[in-house]
């Protein structure tokens, strides 16, 4: 038997167990680090292993209980072993990172189960090969989010109502979103009468080859788009996001902003691009035209604000417009271009606001008008911060650059000049008020309102450093040599554009 | 709610309700019932003691720590799934072995029973965890 | 004319779940929840090969008259899964949606449970539950 087989199932049930685990050995604070430590990064290292298995061997198809294409299955192709990795490193960095930040408290009470039923969630959602039971890894996801909001850090200074109000918004919000996927899941199943997303595809292919595709397919295509432009933050449904995102602790905050608002742009191409061939070409206008509308929206909203965290998660909510205007765009470039910005943003942003919580704690405030100077008390934050920056606004030698040059490129190649104007023109806003903050923050006169006693004794403890200088070294390392990146990219979105051998490797495995 | 008439008719109800509740879990496979249907059950009779008799009565009998019941619930569900690894199977794979026993006649031993009692603690752990800490808040 | 009442029973659902979760009232707006994914519950069981007299569990088991012909999936003759053809004697109806419906249930309980709990804690913090009121985060 080949010991890679079953891979897939345990990257989403090892967290699962363990949250079970973590729970009955609640009060145990320092075997909890140990061991969560040493399970997520397990769960990087087998993912991985995985991504080079799908490199090297084909897409793999784990039958969960062995039902063929009736039961539930876990299809690791290149885009989901891809982001399985990716969302493994920041959770893996966000755990340690945690393990100094979080409150005691917190880290007594629920942070542990909640962490790890959030990565089996994420890891479910990528893995899966069942629209059903994506739909049910969004709610384990939503659900632990929620409650991984409330809890509190050190250098977290939102109070508990508002944290409260956050979370009510954003779970009326998603149920509200869940239940639209319930009714288009509903919808497919009544038209087509499986719930395996090659299945479908194959059925809506011979549906439109016998011109008998009856027209709610395309509803339900968009229905779809509103219920994964939720999730990523797509333009009128992007309000949400400043609320909710700055009310998290900072490591829940960089997997939020990291990993959940990109499971909207994984359901989008995975979704749409699989499925939902014959729609596309109506709905690639209205992605183009949302993801500026959402570049614009985003950008000028950040530029107004001077609360840190909240600058950043419309910075995040400008950048998701940058990652699904290569969606929309469509062409193999611009797919490709796609995932070099989302893995770009991903990690970049994450340790922006790994780096924002340790700056807010230091500094004691989250308004930037009331920071100033603190490169000299906290030169490390600095860089890190300076690094972040850089590769959101796309400055060499950071991944950033690689990734805006390449969705220009693409953008110019498949001629849409107007699209591409409008978002290199708020790429220079995105430069400006990165380095306005950074320059306000770390730069000039040393305020007042620092110079008590007490702030400068608040300074990085080893695990957060250690967090923040390897996501620094990631970021760097992107920039420097992008090629396994943008090879991988490309070959993702030649999969993407060409289904069938995804579809192959699912029906022909299962069938039986 | 700690009338005469509610102590006495749920002294008599609760152990019926949770002997129903058992029969439920275990009837189903083939038939109505399964983890979730006897957790909910299980859970409104214990909920029903609560209401009737108080927390602290209840509580000064025995504490019940039902976050426990839930993360073992949890823990046997998905130990149940990579049990089937063990033989060389797929996750979660399911089997079953007809035997008769003594007294109870023949009877289809599965495995998917282990998962549903781990649903079944799941859900009362979950529910009764949710009641409780609601109801000892001022 | 059973499907009409069933689609227009969904509908009203649906109606009143909206008009709901406009309300100003948390509690109203988590009702509001409730009653949508009832609606949802219902349209999901409707999806399948619904008849709305026949159960989803094998009665007859053993008797050789359980063989499901509602999985046949006949691509030449148009026939997908679920979709009963004119004049086919089922013997149960499809029970993937019944596990759906189930699994929809039982989410929609958690989160039920969740938002109740949420509103509760609003109350505490707040001092009310009406929306219009809780509006502290700006900018």
């Amino acid at each position: 038997m080949d010991s890679m087989q079953h891979v897939p199932i345990i990257l989403v049930a090892l967290p699962m167990v363990f949250a079970a685990i973590t729970v009955l050995f609640r009060s145990k604070s320092g075997l909890q680090k140990a061991l969560n430590i040493g399970v997520f990064a397990g769960l990087f290292v087998m993912s991985f292993s995985l991504l080079l298995d799908v490199w090297n061997n084909g897409i793999i198809v784990y039958e969960v209980g062995e039902w063929g294409k009736y039961g539930i299955l876990l299809v690791a192709d290149l885009l989901g072993a891809g982001m399985v990795v990716l969302s493994s490193l920041i959770s893996l960095m966000a755990m340690i990172y945690a393990t100094d930040y979080m409150d005691r408290k917190a880290l007594d009470a629920t942070f542990f189960p909640l962490f790890n039923l959030m990565a089996a969630g994420l890891n479910g959602i990528f893995l899966t090969g069942d629209i059903f039971n994506m739909f049910v890894f969004f709610e384990v996801l939503v659900l632990s989010s929620c409650g991984l909001i409330v809890l509190t850090g050190r250098g977290d200074h939102t109070k508990m109502a508002d944290k409260l109000e956050a979370i009510f918004k954003y779970l009326i919000l998603n149920m509200v979103s869940i239940i639209l996927m319930l009714v288009a899941i509903a919808s497919l199943y009544a038209t087509v009468g499986t719930l395996n997303m090659a299945d479908i595809a194959v059925k809506i292919a011979y549906l439109a080859e016998t011109g008998t595709l009856p027209w709610h397919i395309h509803v339900i295509a968009m229905m779809l788009i509103v219920v994964f432009g939720y999730k990523a933050a797509l333009f009128p449904l992007h309000f949400w996001l400043a609320d909710v995102h700055p009310s998290a602790p900072a490591p829940i905050h960089a997997m939020l902003s990291g990993m959940v608002i990109k499971v909207g742009v994984y359901g989008i191409l995975r979704v749409h691009y699989l499925i939902f061939h014959e729609s596309m070409f109506m709905l690639q206008p209205v992605l183009i035209l949302l993801s500026l509308v959402t570049i614009t929206v985003g950008a000028t909203s950040a530029v107004g604000q001077y609360d840190l965290k909240r600058l950043l998660a419309y910075s995040s909510v400008s950048q998701i417009g940058y990652v699904l205007l290569g969606v929309g765009m469509g062409t193999a470039y611009a797919l490709t271009a796609a995932m070099v910005y989302l893995v770009n943003h991903a990690i970049a942003k994450s340790m922006l606001f790994l780096a924002t919580g340790e700056t807010l704690y230091h500094a004691g405030t989250k308004d930037i008008r009331k920071m100033g100077g603190l490169v000299q008390s906290a030169p490390f934050l600095s860089i890190i911060f300076l690094i972040g920056a850089m590769s959101i606004a796309g400055l060499p030698p950071t991944g950033g650059f690689f990734a805006k040059l390449v969705l220009f490129d693409a953008g110019l190649g498949a001629e849409y000049y107007i699209p591409i104007g409008i978002a290199l023109v708020f790429a220079i806003f995105t430069l400006f008020y990165l380095f306005r903050t950074w320059l306000s923050i770390f730069w000039g006169e040393v305020k007042e309102h620092d110079k008590e006693d007490a702030f400068k004794t608040r300074n990085p403890t080893i695990a957060i450093k250690i967090s923040l200088a390897l996501l620094a070294c990631v970021v760097i390392f992107l920039g420097i040599y992008p090629e396994p990146l943008i090879v991988l990219s490309s070959t993702i979105a030649e999969q993407l554009l060409d289904p069938q051998p995804y579809i192959a490797a699912v029906l022909e495995r299962s069938v039986r | 709610m700690t009338t005469l008439i509610t102590k006495t008719v749920s002294k008599a109800c609760v152990p019926i309700i949770i002997l129903f509740s058992i029969s439920l879990l275990f009837a189903g496979h083939d038939y109505p019932g399964g983890g979730f249907i006897g957790g909910v059950m299980f859970a409104s009779a214990i909920s029903l003691l609560y209401v009737v008799f108080g927390l602290k009565y209840i509580d000064s009998i025995y504490s019940y720590q039902w976050d426990k019941w839930f993360a073992s619930g949890l823990l046997l569900a998905s130990l149940t799934g990579f049990g089937a690894m063990l033989f060389g199977y797929n996750f979660l794979r399911s089997s079953y072995l007809l035997a008769s026993l003594p007294l109870a006649g023949d009877i289809k031993l599965l495995s998917t029973t282990l998962f549903d009692i781990g649903v079944y603690l799941v859900v009362i752990g979950s529910l009764l965890y949710v009641f409780k800490g609601t109801g000892e808040d001022e | 004319m059973n499907h009409t009442l069933l689609s227009v029973s969904i509908a009203l659902l649906f109606a009143i779940g909206t008009f709901m979760i406009l309300r100003k009232d948390m509690i109203k707006v988590v009702i509001g929840l409730t009653i949508l994914s009832h609606a949802t519950n219902l349209l999901i069981v409707s999806a399948g090969a619904f008849l709305g007299w026949r159960t989803p569990i094998i009665i007859n088991e053993g008797t050789g008259n359980s063989s499901g012909i509602i999985f046949t999936d006949d691509l030449a003759n148009g026939i997908l899964a679920p979709i009963i053809p004119e004049g086919t004697e089922v013997v149960f109806v499809d029970p993937l949606v019944q596990a759906l419906t189930l699994t929809a249930i039982v989410i929609s309980l958690a989160t039920t449970a969740f938002l109740l709990i949420l509103c509760y804690r609003v109350y505490q913090e707040h001092g009310t539950t009406d929306v219009s009121e809780i509006r502290r985060l700006k900018g």
